[in-house]
Parts: structure tokens; sequence; C-alpha cells
């Protein structure tokens, strides 16, 4: 059999012109998928970039809130009503808000701000890449990020510890510098504390965005999520659990999924439909040569293995480059940040699935064909 | 010499298609082949020379009739013991050599022995010896669209010889080559494929290459008309002797 395979291979590989159309088609049809999968999950990373950003086991937030993005606001007071819920080890309140910030040039760009608790600095950057967060304490200070870094340059301002610019007309003065993860809306963060965070905006009755929870030691995260629902009327997440539902949100009120949907179906019935007419077309071509063998003894089954070789052998290689593609792609951008971009181990693997299904079919395809592949044929 | 029957077809009958349509190829057929001999089947075009040897060497089934290759009765064979029979017992030379063009030279004629399971090296250097034998020891690696019609038949008949099979079968194999070259094709087969324990048996319409058969037949609208003897040529037929 390993004879046969062989001179399957070669059969295939040989025939330069129907190789290269079965292996660009599906090298094509996968770079297609992955690479906008690829873009699709590193947009829906987006949506929820706040959740790692600030960083809490559980959320609480209004009962209205539907996702991270936009949370409904509160009133100061629930925090405490939070704090005192047992199997409570702290709750701490965060800001999250847009605000803009005014250049020296006069233009505006908006901010994300992130307001964090004063005390214990719960939500504050993860990554420091200058200056401390105990900074924040002193007045008007604002911790900017890379984003904020990249924004201020391109309109020729140069952030350093010490610059100064205008939040909703009141004064900030950069203490350090952080890295984030990119948000959906693009903005760079400037995270302060939440009391000044509060100066900030304009005056309101509610402005808490989230509480920040940390489940007492040996308390379950889905116990006191439960607990807190039930107890104070606000609704809390896990992470994990706040995450599903922003994307979920993403899924049921925009267009983007569907957008991508549309592309990857496109890319899957192209290779479907190339790729069965290509392989069919070669297992045609080759029919009398297959059938010579037939006639020569080879049964139908051993036949029927080397077209499915054929099929599967084109859909490796297609499948290796058209990956290799994504990740030539993904290198490009990552550094960038822009286009999204994120490949987690299940897209290749989904997209290694979909080819073997889309091999399986035109080597399917092939072996029906071979049906026809009579061994008395050849005396015709 | 008490040749044995290498072929005995009793009573074959076949039509193709049905009703209206159906045409009958072949109206109850007795044919025996021994080893040892040529045999040579002709007739004109569509007369069923091509139906009674696919049925003959286990290719094709017939509607009636009884086919023995070697003595053993192909009636009650399933498909894959037929090609199992046929990929030990029956080399093929084909009409239009139906060489791989993506296969070079000792790699086709490699085919039967790598379908018989052969490790791959080993059938490509026999394969090699194959060729060599036929007078092909520097074109093993050429493709068939790089030799020329004759070579192209040479290392058919290689293919067909390589593993050694009782009885070769020939449709046509002088139809797409010139006079010359088919007259040294036959010429080959009568030298290097006939031997003791192997028929040849070979379908042509050229009345030219029946001096190399030890045995004509003739047949007509399905049936056999005429099966004439003869003391075959060692060189085949002198060009004078040809109609
Ligand atoms: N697959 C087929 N389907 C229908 N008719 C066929 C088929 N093969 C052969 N025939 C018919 O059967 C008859 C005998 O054909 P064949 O054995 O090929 O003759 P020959 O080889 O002597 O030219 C012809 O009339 C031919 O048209
Ligand atoms: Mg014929």
């Amino acid at each position: 059999m390993i004879g046969l395979t062989r001179l399957a291979f070669l059969m295939l590989y040989r025939d330069r012109a129907k190789y290269l159309a079965l292996v660009g088609g599906l090298a094509f049809c996968t770079f297609l998928i992955a690479q906008q999968a690829g873009v699709f999950c590193g947009v829906m990373l987006l949506t929820t970039s706040t959740l790692r950003n600030v960083g809490a086991t559980i959320w609480v937030a209004d009962s209205r809130t539907e996702q991270i993005n936009s949370p409904v606001p509160m009133r100061d007071i629930e925090v405490n009503r939070v704090r005192s819920l047992p199997g409570v080890a702290w709750a701490v309140p965060v800001f999250l808000g847009v605000l803009p910030a005014k250049l020296p040039d006069g233009s505006v760009q908006n901010l994300q701000i992130v307001g964090v608790d004063a005390g214990s600095f719960v939500g504050a950057p993860k990554v420091m890449v200058e200056g401390d967060i105990q900074s924040l304490l002193l007045p008007e200070a604002v911790i900017m990020d890379q984003v904020a870094l990249e924004k201020f340059a391109s309109r020729g301002v140069q952030l350093r510890i010490g610059s100064r610019f205008e939040i909703n007309d009141q004064e900030a003065s950069v203490v350090g510098f952080c890295h984030t993860k990119r948000i959906f809306s693009g903005f760079p963060h400037a995270f302060t504390t939440y009391e000044r965070a509060l100066q900030w905006v304009p005056p309101q009755r509610k402005l808490l965005s989230f509480i920040l929870v940390q489940p007492k030691p040996g308390e379950s995260e889905e116990t006191l999520v439960a607990r807190i629902n039930q107890l104070s009327g606000l609704e809390a997440f896990t992470t994990n659990g706040f995450r599903l539902e922003t994307m979920r949100w993403f899924f049921r009120n925009t267009g983007i999924p569907v957008a991508f949907s549309v592309v990857v179906l496109i890319g899957a019935v192209f290779g479907l439909w190339v790729t069965g007419q290509a392989f069919f077309l070669f297992v045609h071509d080759n029919l009398r040569h297959l059938a010579s063998m037939a006639a020569m003894g080879a049964t139908q089954g051993r036949l029927a293995v080397m077209v499915m070789f054929q099929a599967f052998f084109a859909g490796a290689v297609g499948y290796g480059i058209g990956l290799g593609l994504t990740a030539g792609f993904g290198f490009l951008v990552l550094p960038a940040e822009v286009p999204a971009f994120y490949l987690p181990w299940q897209l290749p693997v989904t997209v290694g699935l979909l080819v073997a299904v889309i091999c399986f079919f035109a080597g399917g395809l092939g072996v029906w064909k071979l049906r026809t592949a009579e061994p008395a044929m050849v005396f015709k | 010499m008490t040749a044995a029957a290498a072929i005995r077809c009793t009573g074959l009958s076949k039509s193709y298609g049905s009703g209206e349509t159906s045409v009958l190829a072949l109206r109850g057929v007795d044919l025996e082949a021994y080893t040892g001999e040529m045999l040579i089947i002709s007739g004109p075009s569509g007369c069923g020379k091509t139906t009674l040897l696919s049925i003959a060497c286990g290719t094709l089934r017939p509607d009636a009739g009884r086919i023995e290759l070697f003595g053993q009765d192909l009636g009650g064979l399933g498909p894959d013991e037929l090609a199992a029979l046929r990929r030990k017992d029956v080399g093929f030379i084909f009409q239009q050599f139906n060489l791989v063009p993506t296969f070079r030279a000792r790699e086709n004629v490699a085919v039967p022995l790598i379908i018989a399971g052969m490790n791959y090296g080993k059938a490509l250097r026999k394969a090699d010896e194959m060729l060599a034998t036929l007078g092909l020891a520097d074109r093993t690696r050429h493709f068939p669209a790089q030799l020329s019609g004759g070579q192209q038949q040479r290392v058919a008949i290689s293919r067909a010889l390589v593993h050694q099979p009782r009885l070769i079968i020939c449709d046509e194999p002088t139809s797409s080559l010139d006079a010359a070259a088919g007259h040294a094709a036959m010429q080959i087969l009568r030298d290097s494929a006939l031997a003791k324990d192997r028929c040849v048996v070979v379908v042509t319409h050229d009345p030219r290459v029946f001096g190399f058969a030890d045995r004509v037949v003739t047949m007509e609208d399905g049936r056999i008309t005429q099966v004439k003897s003869q003391v075959a040529s060692k060189d085949g037929p002198t060009p004078e002797h040809t109609p």
C-alpha cells in the first residue's frame, strides 16, 4: 500500500497545473477563513479588554448593565451594601467613562478614564512602564498608556512625566506610563483615583460604574455571584461570565459577527467548490490510468485509498500554506495591534477540520467518479 | 508436448445496453488458448474481439458461458478475487499503451509489482532490469512523452512482463505504430513474451502480423468463424508474403 501511495503522490504532484490549482485553492480558503476569524477573535477580544485591564474576581453592576463597555451608573452607597454582604472579603468602586482631553494645539482626544480606589489601587494598571502606581495619590495625577503616547505624538505632543493637559477642562498631570490591552473604542487609557475621576465628570447623582469584589477565602465565585444578585438587586458577574455576556451583546447588537461569518462562509463555499471541481477534474483525467491499474489487479478499495490520499495530501499542503500565511499576517499586524488579531488554538483546529471535510468531499467525489473506472474500459 | 489450457471459454455470450439499443457483442463463443502458444484473434472492427479478450482475462463478466483461467473457474469469483488473479497471472498491453504520462518509464513498468505489494525501491530496480532486457537501459528515467511510439510500446511490453504473468493480453498492440515499429513490437512479443509456460493472446485486425501466430482465430459478428493453425515464422512474415 505504501508503494501505491507513492504512485498516487507522483500522479498528483507531477500534474503541476492541477496540483497547484488544488493546493492554491485550499491555501487561499484556509487563509481567508483563518485570517478573518483571527481578526474577528481579535475584535471580540477588544470588546472585553477592560476586564483584563482592570482585573477583578467579581464585577457587580446595575441590573440594567448589559456589557462592560457601557455601564449604567449606580449610587456610591451600593459599594457599602455589597461590602456588607456575607462572603465578601472586600468591595471597591471603579469609575469607567470617556472624557475629552484638550491638547495644546486645541484639538480634542477622547480618553478612557479608569478611576480606581485610592486605598487599595484595585483596578490600577497591571503593567507599569515608567513611574509607579502610588504616584496616583499626587495632586492631578494620571497614568497614561502606550496608546495615549502614540495618539498624542501623532498630534505633535510628546507626553512625558510632568506633562500637563486638560481633561474635561480640569488640570491633569502625567505621573507615569503603563501598558494596556487595546479596547474596542480605540481610546487611550488614563488611570486616576476614583475621587479625582468623579471631580472631572459633570456632577450627577450616580457615577459609580462597577463594584469590584473579592470573595472571602473558601467562598466560591459562583455562590457569591448568586448571593449578590439575590440580596442587592444589582447584577454580579464572574470575569468569565461578564466576558461571555459582553460578547453575546456584540453578537446580538452589532453586525460584526454576521459580517465576518459571511466572509468565512464564502471562504468555505469557495474552497469546497474550487477544490471539489479541481479534484474531480484530476480524477476524471486520470480515470484511464486508474482503470489500467484496476485491470492490472488493483482493487477498487485500494484505488479509493489512493484517491483519498491525493485529496488529503493536497489538503494538508494547502492548509499548511494557508496557515503559514495567516501566521505571517499575524506577525505583521501584532506589533501595531491594528487590526486586532487573535488566533486561539481552537481556530486552526476548526479550520483544519473544515479543510478535512472539504478534502473528504472532494476525495469522495473522486471515488464516486472512480466507480466508473471499469477495468474493461481500458481496452476502449 | 501437451500444452495446458491457459484460457478455456465455453458458450460465451455478451450484450451491451438493453431494449432497442442493445448490442449482442458475443453470440456463443468457445475458445481455448494454450501455454506456449501465441494466439491471434482477428476480424473486422466491431465483431467482438475486445469483448472476448476482456472476458477471457477476467475484466468483464459474460452474460452466459463459462471461463476458466489456468483451470480456475472465474464464475464464482468476486471482484477482489478477480483482481488478485489478474494481479498475479495477467500482463496487459493496451492499444494506446496507456502509460501514465506523469510516471517515468521505470515507474510505469513498476506498477504491476507495486500493485502486487512489492517494496517500492525493489520494484523500480526490477523495472530497470526489465527495461534493459528490451533495450531501454538508457531510457528508464524518461517520461512517456520523451519516448518514440516504438519505445513507448516497449515500455508497455516491459510493464506486461515484469511480474512474470502466465498470460499476456494485447489489444491491437500495433495499431498506433507504423508498419516497421509494429513488426518490431510483434517480434519482441514473440521473442520475449512467449515462453513454454506462458500464453500470449493478441487481438489485431492487421493481417501483416498474422504470421507471428501459432493459431489465428477469425471472428465475425460475435462468432468465431475460423481457427487456423500454422507454423509460426520465427522472424514473422516476410514482407513479400503480406497481402
Ligand atoms: N461498453 C459498450 N457499450 C455498448 N456497446 C458496446 C460496448 N463495448 C462494445 N460495444 C459494442 O459491442 C460490439 C463489439 O465491440 P468490440 O468487442 O469492442 O469489438 P472489436 O474489438 O472487435 O472492435 C460493437 O458493436 C460495439 O459497438
Ligand atoms: Mg477492439
